[in-house]
């Protein structure tokens, strides 16, 4: 079947919604391959091996499988991504082995890791709730093009060069531009009580 | 903090962000670049067979067309849309197919039958294929048919490295040629004034292009008004000089031909007002040609060369999101801009607005108080914006006109370009727009003419001739159909006419049907009559012409009146200055091949032209040379 070409069967995104929501396998095939390019890039920024990404692509799909119905998502190409992200870091978490996670993911996280190095008590999945919703707090805040640079880096682990050269910019005004929005990052948390 | 958490915390976030960062690799996807290719003949992938055969096949069957009206070259006009789609045969060679009115595709519902064509294969220029051109038409013309894009082409999916097609979607506002008018029933014509050029400079594009011209791109006041007249200086107090010649129409010969110039005062660069400019300059993806961006950063460049300490200027660009390059710098600080400028690069999609927000933002923070405060855009005219948010950008640039900060749009560019959308935003901006289609061009808006281009001496001005019945019996204004006012509009305060810039010429032409004439004019049988006073009528005159013009901060506007008596008529012929504008309205009747050609022809045309450089006047200028020879080559194409 050629990808470029949406099936007749599910010919508009809530269309494809609609036959996942009646667990058509069809429409679980037909998303595989609308969405094919969108799933290889989302993954191989987290991973390296083709293996490690198929199986993240592979779980991805599990996921949404399983989550729809009940769940009928607004967005799929969205709803798509984060799943992704998720397994792509599941993915990461379950290897071991050395290289398998891309340099540019892990030195973006270093770089957040960096805002706030200490943290006591709380257990971890707590704290990334409560973490993600200073983000989003954070992420409102923007204008559209900071956002996005965070959004790259950050949720997409994207390549500083490579953002660089999408958003039409030097990787010196990307840096800086990463930099301030870690500062005022850091500002916010502090604010809202993460201790250093 | 460990990263894992930063990692879980990432992936907890608002959902929407999860789809604004999908919305991201979409463009990306579409942006990206392919492997270079010189030949687009060359046979693609598998997949590009694949789809090529999958289109035929459903194009062939009638049946559901899915996709394919994203899949073909179509060209956009307003007024219908179906029935201009081209063929491609010019490229392809092939034919097209028919789709029936009604038929269901996988974005939406083809309004109306027309010929759909094949996908086009088509040598493309390098720089080009980088473009991503696959997806802004689509997105484009899903746009003016209402279609949903679902974006299956490409969306997600792989750009399409060879087998790329090229869309032109360039758009016009469709032009429908002002007719004879009785002047029993219509005494009044009444239009606002317009030195918008962008017409010709388009059209010496395509003809030098060998591209075919749509008759709705011939503005034929924009072909008048590109060149300068011996209009003769303003009156002392006056802002205006005014010149009225009327002479045997050459293509008409039961007509006259009225000329009308307005020449707007000058003035001495010493005494300029100090500028606060904006240059908001349009970096998108779809920038990255040779005619577009290098052209703007080198207009700029020619702008910026002129400029002084006094002077104010901003720099914003946009693409997917806005950026702030320089903020109100001096203008002495020429290196700077310089190098501002030649730092730009096209790259992302095209979203306007938040800029043009930021770009009226910024010329009020560097507000100078009767100086010339105006923001410059540049783009290929891909603006990006909904419907509602069309009407709302509308109304913005409307009240910040009010404001007494200006816009001026230059357009660049070809396929994408969107002439009507540009001229609507300058219009209602209160500025002017031009086409810039090499520096030539650039240097004579920006730099030669830049007095007319950016200092207003006058605006909201509007022109009103009242005809003499006693000695006209029907008339017709030749072009400005977009300016045409109702009468009563004229002393309305609150009607916009338009911007005129110091050095700035007006030039408008009728014909004139004189009383007594069997030249048939659509006229209404009164049940009641006309009732007239006699002793109104100047039995000596033709007509009268009205101006009303507000100062360029003022809010009242004001009445000049200029009569043309009847021994204004010129037995001996016209001067140099109406030959030049009769031909150029000649020409512009000839392209459009409008019903009111009458004699008209190449023959004839070149015949009145080249009578200027023997007429007594000064000869003919460059542009007038280079027009001369424009005229000769697309002469030779018919």
């Amino acid at each position: 079947m050629n990808h470029s070409i949406p099936s007749p069967a599910y010919p508009t995104e809530p269309a494809l919604i609609e036959g996942l929501f009646r667990r058509e396998e069809a429409a679980l095939e037909e998303t595989k391959h609308r969405y094919s390019a969108l799933m290889r890039r989302m993954v191989a920024r987290f991973l390296t091996d083709p293996r490690d990404r198929e199986e993240a692509e592979s779980d991805a799909l599990l996921r949404l499988w399983k989550a729809i119905p009940p769940h009928r998502p607004e967005s799929l190409p969205a709803f798509l991504t984060t799943l992704l992200r998720r397994a792509a870091i599941d993915r990461q978490r379950h290897i071991s082995r050395a290289g398998a996670i891309p340099a540019d993911c892990l030195a973006a996280l270093d770089e957040l890791a960096e805002l706030l190095p200490h943290h006591e008590g709380t257990e971890d999945q707590l704290m990334a709730r409560e973490l993600a919703r200073s983000i989003n707090g954070f992420l409102e805040g923007l204008n559209a093009r900071s956002r996005e640079i965070f959004l790259r880096r950050y949720y997409g682990s994207e390549k500083v060069k490579e953002m660089a050269a999408a958003m039409a910019l030097s990787t010196s005004t990307v840096e800086k531009e990463l930099k301030a929005l870690r500062l005022d990052l850091k500002k916010k948390l502090e604010s809202e009580g993460y201790t250093v | 903090m460990k990263k894992e958490i930063w990692q879980d915390a990432l992936n907890e976030i608002d959902e929407k962000f999860a789809e604004e960062y999908a919305g991201i690799l979409q463009k990306d996807a579409e942006q990206a670049v392919p492997a270079p290719v010189k030949k687009m003949r060359r046979p693609p992938k598998w997949t590009g067979w694949a789809l090529a055969a999958a289109c035929l096949a459903l194009v062939i069957i009638g049946g559901s067309l899915t996709g394919l009206s994203q899949a073909n070259r179509i060209e956009t006009t307003p007024a219908a849309p179906l029935a201009t789609i081209r063929s491609g045969a010019e490229t392809s060679g092939k034919t097209g197919v028919t789709a029936s009115a009604g038929t269901t595709t996988a974005a939406g519902t083809i309004p109306t039958a027309g010929t759909v064509s094949e996908p086009v294969i088509q040598e493309m220029p390098q720089e080009a294929v980088k473009d991503g051109y696959s997806m802004a038409p689509a997105a484009s013309i899903a746009a003016n048919y209402n279609l949903k894009n679902s974006g299956y082409y490409g969306f997600y999916g792989e750009s399409l490295g060879e087998h790329q097609t090229y869309w032109n979607t360039e758009e016009y506002s469709s032009i429908q040629e002002n007719g004879f008018l009785s002047v029993k029933t219509s005494p009044f014509s009444t239009f606002a004034a317009d030195v918008d050029t962008a017409s010709y400079a388009n059209l010496r594009r395509m003809i030098r292009k060998g591209q075919d011209i749509p008759a709705d791109a011939v503005r034929i006041e924009e072909l008048i008004n590109y060149f300068r007249y011996n209009h003769g200086q303003p009156k002392e107090g006056e802002p205006f000089g005014v010149n009225l010649e009327l002479a045997d129409c050459p293509w008409n010969s039961q007509a006259k031909l009225l000329l009308i110039g307005l020449q707007a005062k000058s003035l001495e660069k010493e005494t300029l007002p100090p500028s606060n400019l904006v240059f908001l300059i349009d970096v998108s993806g779809s920038m990255d040609m040779p005619e577009k961006l290098p052209l703007v950063q080198r207009s700029f460049m020619t702008l910026a060369e002129n400029l002084s300490e006094k002077d104010r200027i901003t720099i914003i660009t946009y693409s997917s999101g806005e950026k702030m390059v320089l903020d109100g710098v001096s203008g002495a600080e020429t290196a700077r801009i310089m190098g501002a400028l030649e730092e730009l690069q096209a790259g992302g999609s095209t979203n306007g607005q938040q800029a043009l927000k930021m770009a009226y933002e910024a010329a009020a923070r560097h507000f100078i108080p009767e100086g010339n405060n105006r923001i410059i855009l540049a783009t290929d005219g891909d603006f990006n914006v909904g419907v509602t948010s069309e009407a709302e950008l509308t109304r913005f640039v409307q009240e910040e006109a009010k404001k007494g900060i200006f816009l001026s749009v230059l357009g660049y560019g070809m396929g994408n370009y969107k002439d009507n959308k540009m001229e609507a935003m300058a219009d209602n901006g209160n500025g002017n727009y031009y086409y810039i289609d090499d520096i030539a061009e650039a240097r004579k808006v920006l730099v030669e003419e830049a007095g007319g281009t950016l200092f207003a001496v006058a605006k909201d001005v509007k022109l009103q001739v009242e005809f003499n019945p006693a000695q006209v019996k029907g008339y017709r204004l030749i072009g400005y159909e977009n300016r045409v006012m109702a009468a009563e509009d004229f002393a309305d305060d609150t009607k916009d006419g338009g911007e005129l810039g110091a050095g700035h010429q007006v030039t408008a032409l009728f014909e004139i049907i004189p009383a007594g004439s069997d030249f048939e004019i659509p006229e209404v049988e009164s049940r009641y009559g006309q009732s007239e006073d006699p002793s109104r009528i100047t039995a000596d005159e033709w007509l009268v012409l009205n101006i009303r013009y507000k100062e360029p901060a003022g809010s009242e506007s004001k009445l000049l009146s200029y009569p043309l008596p009847l021994d204004m008529f010129k037995t001996g012929g016209m001067s140099p200055s109406m030959r030049w504008a009769a031909g150029m309205a000649q020409w512009g009747m000839l392209l459009r091949d409008s019903e009111y050609k009458g004699s008209s022809s190449y023959a004839s045309l070149l015949e009145l032209l080249e009578g200027c450089q023997s007429s007594g006047g000064p000869g003919l200028d460059d542009f007038r040379k280079e027009c001369l020879e424009l005229i000769r080559q697309w002469g030779m194409r018919d």
